[in-house]
């Protein structure tokens, strides 16, 4: 019994496999962290600037890590945010510039929290889990700047723990969305309806089919339930991995397309790129390299 | 940092060989070097555990175990680690809301201040910050940004040198009726209350 625990834990947390899912995951975060930090430099002087619409006496109690208190100072943060978001996704010591992405975020996020919504927190959380890992190892100028130009698409062998502490964020996040939704309107099979009548949340108005079609509504209503719910604990099932993953695309897309949700959307799927098959994408990409460079054997890397 | 090579081949041959696909380069990361040390893999399994603590436990529903256990999690909250993912629940809420000020300028002209609109493409990922501020900024336990609030919409909206005489602050919402079989939602329309008037000091 505890060797078979011993073994279920060493490829869990220990056995190395390939970092491409890691890779995919840091590139998306820093685009999220590019484009959070670009829309909020539009509005830096009204949000967060001296004379912003909050005032600094409303910024968060709690530690700000960086005294952001005048239009200059939180200009440079989203200048520095942009370079990290870049850093980041390219590949550049990402672990690094993923922890000083972490700081700015919750400097910056902190100094106005009245327009904060769950799509800001889960960047910030991400960024830090993500900090955690080797994003690195695969797509990345360090990969380039260790191995000469060739190694950009291939990935070293890494541990997996701190994707392991990444995915387990994921599918808290979905298990308590779900466990949350416990009201009427969630059981009855209308709380979509309602959800796209709120017009302060609406990105492109009212789609009728969408609020008055009680077939339609229903299907979205209870599907999203069951997605949640899928995705909150089935997600470790290796097997069924790529098909919750397109659900969960699905359920973003369709959610970020009809509701103002900011960065939810992109911050989620980022994560969901965590749960990518290694080995099968290892394969997919030594394969696609053997294809344009025939003169290279490609090889295959050990499945764990 | 710098990483030793894992096989006895000299630095530009290891590179070589990760290049060209024929080595999968493994453990460069000080992720993966920290658990070839006891004392590294001790370190991953305490950072693993308390990590998980700090992502599951705060979500649990609110109890007297969960008050007594919340100290445990705050360290998490200060450097920035929440967790709170109960959106649209337990119902999704059933009114539109809007903030609106009316502006009353002293040549007894009347304007009106509302939340800009950006659009629905990437203005959508600055519209959704002033639509959460909106939907804060008019609850009581908030009266204490109302002032700010309508000083700032004053100093925005100068009109010939001169600041508006008056800023009213007013909550706008509709109520929605959940949808049943009977037909289509009705929109019930606006409904409107003042709930702070600001005037500019003679």
């Amino acid at each position: 019994m505890s060797e078979a625990l011993r073994t279920f834990g060493h490829r869990l947390f220990v056995a190395e496999r390939s970092a491409w899912p890691l890779a995919i995951a840091r590139v998306v975060i820093g685009v999220a962290i590019l484009l959070w930090t670009l829309t909020m430099m539009l509005d830096l002087r009204a949000l967060l600037g001296d004379d912003a619409l909050v005032g600094v006496e409303f910024a968060d109690d709690l530690d700000r890590f960086l005294p952001l208190d005048s239009t200059l100072t939180v200009g440079v943060a989203l200048l520095a945010l942009i370079t990290a978001g870049i850093a980041i996704i390219v590949g550049w010591r990402p672990s690094l510039w993923l922890v000083v992405a972490f700081v700015l975020l919750v400097a910056i996020q902190r100094r106005n929290t009245m327009i904060l919504n769950s799509g800001d927190i889960i960047l910030r959380n991400l960024t830090l889990l993500l900090a955690l890992t080797p994003t690195g190892a695969a797509m990345s100028v360090d990969r380039i700047r260790r191995h000469g130009r060739a190694a950009f698409w291939t990935s070293a062998q890494v541990a997996p723990w701190g994707l392991r502490v990444v995915q387990l964020q994921m599918i808290v996040v979905y298990f308590f969305a779900f466990w949350s939704k416990s009201g009427e309107l969630w059981q009855n099979g209308t709380a979509v309806s309602t959800a796209f009548r709120l017009q302060d949340l609406q990105r492109f108005g009212e789609w009728s089919v969408l609020v008055d079609d009680i077939w339609v509504v229903a299907f979205l209503t209870w599907s999203t339930l069951v997605v949640e719910l899928a995705l909150g604990t089935l997600l470790w099932v290796r097997r069924l991995r790529p098909a919750l993953i397109v659900f969960g695309v699905l359920l973003h897309v369709m959610i970020d397309t009809f509701v103002l949700v900011g960065f939810f959307g992109i911050a989620m799927v980022a994560g969901l790129a965590t749960f990518l098959d290694a080995d099968r994408l290892d394969t997919l990409v030594a394969r696609r390299r053997a294809d344009r460079a025939p003169d290279v054997e490609p090889i295959t890397q050990p499945a764990h | 940092m710098d990483d030793a090579p894992e096989t006895d081949r000299s630095d530009d041959d290891h590179s070589a060989a990760v290049a060209d696909g024929s080595s999968p380069a493994v453990g460069e990361d000080w992720q993966t070097r920290m658990l070839r040390r006891r004392f590294g893999r001790f370190l991953v399994g305490v950072g693993v555990a308390v990590s998980s603590f700090w992502i599951v436990a705060p979500n649990m529903p609110s109890s007297a175990v969960r008050d007594r256990l919340d100290t445990l999690w705050e360290p998490a909250v200060g450097i920035g680690l929440v967790q709170d993912w109960a959106v649209f629940s337990p119902n999704p809420r059933s009114q539109s809301i809007d903030v609106r000020a009316r502006l009353d300028y002293a040549d007894g002209t009347i304007d009106f201040w509302d939340v800009p609109d950006f659009g629905p493409g990437v203005g959508a990922f600055r519209q959704y910050r002033w639509n959460k501020w909106q939907e804060r900024v008019r609850l009581d336990e908030r009266n204490e940004h109302w002032a700010p609030t309508a000083e700032w919409i004053a100093r925005q909206n100068v009109r010939d040198g001169e600041q508006p005489e008056r800023v009213t602050l007013i909550r706008r919402w509709i109520d929605h009726e959940p949808l049943t079989a009977d037909g289509p939602s009705v929109n019930l329309g606006w409904n409107e209350f003042e709930f702070f008037v600001w005037e500019r000091d003679a």
